[in-house]
């Protein structure tokens, strides 16, 4: 393999990262976050599978690596959360039904009423039939294939640099990370995915005794690095400790996540923006929005981008997909294009890293999916040309690689802290920084306890963890859903300190603890011990 | 928030977030007249919203958007109050970006009577100290510059004067002509933002792939890629980029 891999003209390596934030509330019927996972589930993570089961019925042989989130994963798996997974696809099915009906006098709305009925059963069925609520096990099938690499991030995404000073809480965020992956997938993973590309220089020490050899870096973070980088962003650098950067290529990122000029505004794809839930009458549509007078978006969307116009043009599936086939084309003609040019100044085989966001695919560009089927099988098709890789395989071809260090960076907004530091979210520090001291406080305190109090202190570190998502103070930032992201992260400062006010005045309430525990119920394995300055 | 959601508002509720807007609307004004208020300022809110926010938060952001309006903040979240500090004394320095740093600290109340009572006490000051290495010693100081606080402030951002260099911080009460260590921050590496120069004997072709990378088109000395227009994001801006125009034609 890997004198062929070197003959080639290039390597794509196609990198995708799959991450919600915990998001469960037993204590409400129904939680309108929620639907965040839901969402995620019907537009990307079961097409992704669907299309991967095709690819494998046709002898497509792919190596395509995906960062499954330990929050995600945990979720993915949650009875609770399952269930009302199913409840709401039978929501919405009875919604697609009731269009059908609503719809007859406009044809072409009734046919896309009549597609989300098939869409939605069809995930329903799958759901139910072949995953048994489970996605995971297919994913971990695909892994046993030889198809994914599937990796890891930290336990609750947490952007690493704003965390620097504590190396104990850096250690436990990756260390739970991965124990959560092993659980899952029986498989130490060999990459890992540092959120949001936060690197900070020395991260590196904290991956290396748990056997990861490479993390994806914003491109900058590569370019700028102590010495600069012989082979620009196409091989990764060797961290001095071992550990390798791989870089975002900016030409393949632009092609697809440029939302003027990217793939996914082109106009005969799906429109994100129009829906259901807005377009139909208030009395119609309550019993599919939020709490009966909110609108919100149902996932029935029934127009195609058109243009700048409200006069949207049906969505046409066919038409679509036709042009995600064409979109793939090109994305690898110009992909090989660059190869050919680099090959010109290059040593060795070029690789073109492509990391995205999963839900991009899907969720965002409901066609983005097919756009990657048709990339993969495009991909099979010129093998003699380009090879879809992992950045693991690539490894394995040319496992010397230029040392030195990378720079502080991240993919967020002007590429550095900034978008998890900022006057919208800035007074979360003070707090979580002070969890991280107390919790190492407790863990001096109560080196070895048992029974109730190890409960109270494995409760304590997971809302330690939970408190440091990077997610919150980016909702803060981005300006959606800010009340609820401000409240996720008072509840976990609330709840730690009681508890270590609790600890202190040795009054821990067992009724208490019991329902938090059932709440926050992410990493059942979490020993608090984690936070031990020699775990 | 739709105007539907408004009109199923009370009359009292519209007040109250108007009035948590900085609205102010005399009593008896009719509902529909509150209601194309509160509309008018969602619309400008979300406009201004969106011309701050690059077009990579703007990517994220999809996981998280249900509705097409933005939520209306009720105060749900002010059940719980956070303490405004814990009463300890402390200074931390996280970097943002390669140019600003943010800074928060703490005194202990018993610490701010003492030095408040001090005799010859003039004002607390905040010293930002170049260091040429991460660790902190006296000999280590290649400069510093002070910024005056007041003992009601807690957190500031600071501008620093060099890239790749070292930074801590140190909370100090001026007393009569000398000054004195209250407490002092963790250091900092802030970090380059510019390719580094290629070392002598060099004989790749490095210059060409950095530029073929999307970065700088000039090369020889430490030469940086200007500012953070040039960063790229995470999704990246339209400009000229003559490589990857070819790359993507």
């Amino acid at each position: 393999m890997i004198e062929q891999l070197k003959n080639k003209k290039g390597m794509i390596s196609l990198v995708l990262h799959a991450h919600l934030p915990f998001v469960r509330h037993p204590e409400y019927e129904r939680f309108l976050e929620e639907s965040w996972l839901f969402e995620a589930l019907s537009e990307t993570y079961l097409p992704l599978l669907r299309m991967f089961s095709r690819l494998d019925e046709d002898n497509i042989p792919f190596r395509l690596t995906i960062s499954l989130s330990p929050t995600l994963t945990h979720m993915l798996q949650d009875p609770l959360l399952q269930q009302r997974y199913v409840n709401h696809l039978n929501m919405l099915i009875e919604l697609a039904y009731k269009e059908l009906n609503y719809t007859t006098g406009n044809p072409g709305e009734n046919k896309m009423a009549r597609m989300y009925h098939e869409l939605y059963s069809l995930n329903l069925s799958e759901y139910e039939g072949v995953y048994e609520r489970n996605i995971l096990k297919k994913f971990k099938y695909f892994q046993e294939r030889g198809y994914l690499e599937i990796i890891t991030t930290c336990a609750t995404h947490s952007f690493l640099p704003h965390y620097q000073n504590y190396p104990e809480m850096i250690r436990a965020q990756i260390l739970t990370g991965l124990e959560s992956h092993d659980r899952i997938f029986s498989t130490q993973p060999v990459g890992i995915w540092l959120p949001e590309c936060g690197y900070f220089p020395g991260v590196e020490e904290y991956l290396k005794p748990y056997g990861i050899q490479y993390f994806m870096s914003s491109a900058h973070g590569l370019l700028y690095s102590e010495d600069r980088p012989v082979n620009g962003l196409f091989s990764p650098i060797s961290c001095p400790n071992g550990v390798h950067a791989f870089a975002r290529d900016r030409a393949s990122s632009r092609a697809v996540w440029s939302a003027t000029d990217g793939y996914p505004g082109d106009p005969a794809y799906r429109d994100f923006y129009r829906d259901l839930g807005f377009d139909r009458p208030l009395d119609y549509i309550a019993p599919y929005i939020n709490c009966g007078v909110n609108r919100v978006n149902t996932g029935l969307k029934y127009y195609a981008i058109t243009d700048k116009t409200d006069d949207k043009v049906i969505y046409d599936p066919v038409a679509a997909a036709y042009k995600a086939e064409e979109h793939a084309a090109h994305f690898l003609d110009n992909r090989i294009k660059q190869c050919e040019v680099l090959g010109q100044y290059m040593d060795r085989t070029p690789i073109i890293p492509c990391p995205y966001d999963a839900e991009l695919f899907g969720h965002w560009w409901f066609e983005g999916p097919l756009f990657l089927e048709a990339l993969i099988r495009q991909i099979h098709d010129k093998s003699d040309e380009i090879a879809l890789v992992t950045p693991s395989d690539y490894l394995k071809v040319y496992p010397r690689n230029q040392v030195t260090k990378p720079a502080f960076s991240s993919w967020g907004d002007k590429g550095y802290g900034q978008v998890w530091l900022d006057g919208n979210n800035d007074w979360i520090y003070r707090h979580t920084h002070k969890l991280i001291e107390r919790m190492q406080e407790l863990v001096n305190r109560f080196p070895d306890e048992k029974g109730l109090k190890e409960r109270t202190l494995n409760q304590a570190a997971r809302e330690v963890l939970l408190s440091q998502a990077s997610d919150w103070p980016f909702i803060m930032k981005a300006g959606t859903t800010v009340p609820y992201a401000r409240k996720r992260i008072k509840e976990h400062i609330h709840n730690f300190n009681y508890i270590y006010d609790s600890l202190s005045r040795n009054t821990i309430k067992t009724e208490w603890l019991t329902r938090l525990e059932k709440k926050d119920n992410i990493f059942p394995f979490l020993d608090y011990r984690v936070f031990r300055k020699d775990y | 928030m739709t105007e539907e959601r408004l009109y199923s508002l009370s009359y009292e509720q519209l007040l109250e977030i108007l009035t948590r807007g900085n609205f102010h609307v005399t009593s008896g004004v009719d509902k529909e007249v509150l209601v194309s208020l509160l509309m008018e300022a969602f619309e400008e809110d979300k406009d201004e919203r969106e011309e701050l926010n690059n077009l990579a938060i703007q990517m994220e952001a999809r996981k998280f958007s249900v509705s097409r309006d933005e939520e209306l903040d009720l105060g749900q979240d002010d059940d719980l109050e956070l303490p405004l500090r814990y009463n300890g004394t402390s200074a931390t320095l996280l970097l943002r970006d390669p140019s600003w740093v943010f800074c928060f600290w703490d005194l202990e109340d018993k610490k701010v009577d003492e030095i408040s009572n001090s005799p010859g006490f003039q004002g607390l000051i905040l010293r930002v100290v170049e260091l040429n290495s991460k660790e902190y010693s006296s000999e280590n100081i290649l400069d510093y510059f002070d910024i005056p606080i007041k003992f009601n402030d807690y957190r500031r951002y600071i501008n620093l004067p060099s890239e790749d260099s070292c930074y801590c911080v140190e909370i100090r009460a001026q007393v009569e002509e000398k000054d004195y260590l209250i407490t002092r921050s963790n250091s900092i590496e802030t970090t380059r933002e510019y390719v580094t120069a290629p070392r002598e004997n060099d004989k790749s072709n490095s210059d060409e792939l950095i530029r073929l990378s999307g970065f700088s088109a000039e090369f020889g000395e430490a030469h940086g890629v200007s500012g953070y227009q040039e960063i790229p994001q995470r999704i990246i801006p339209i400009h000229d980029l003559l490589d990857e125009e070819n790359f993507n034609d």
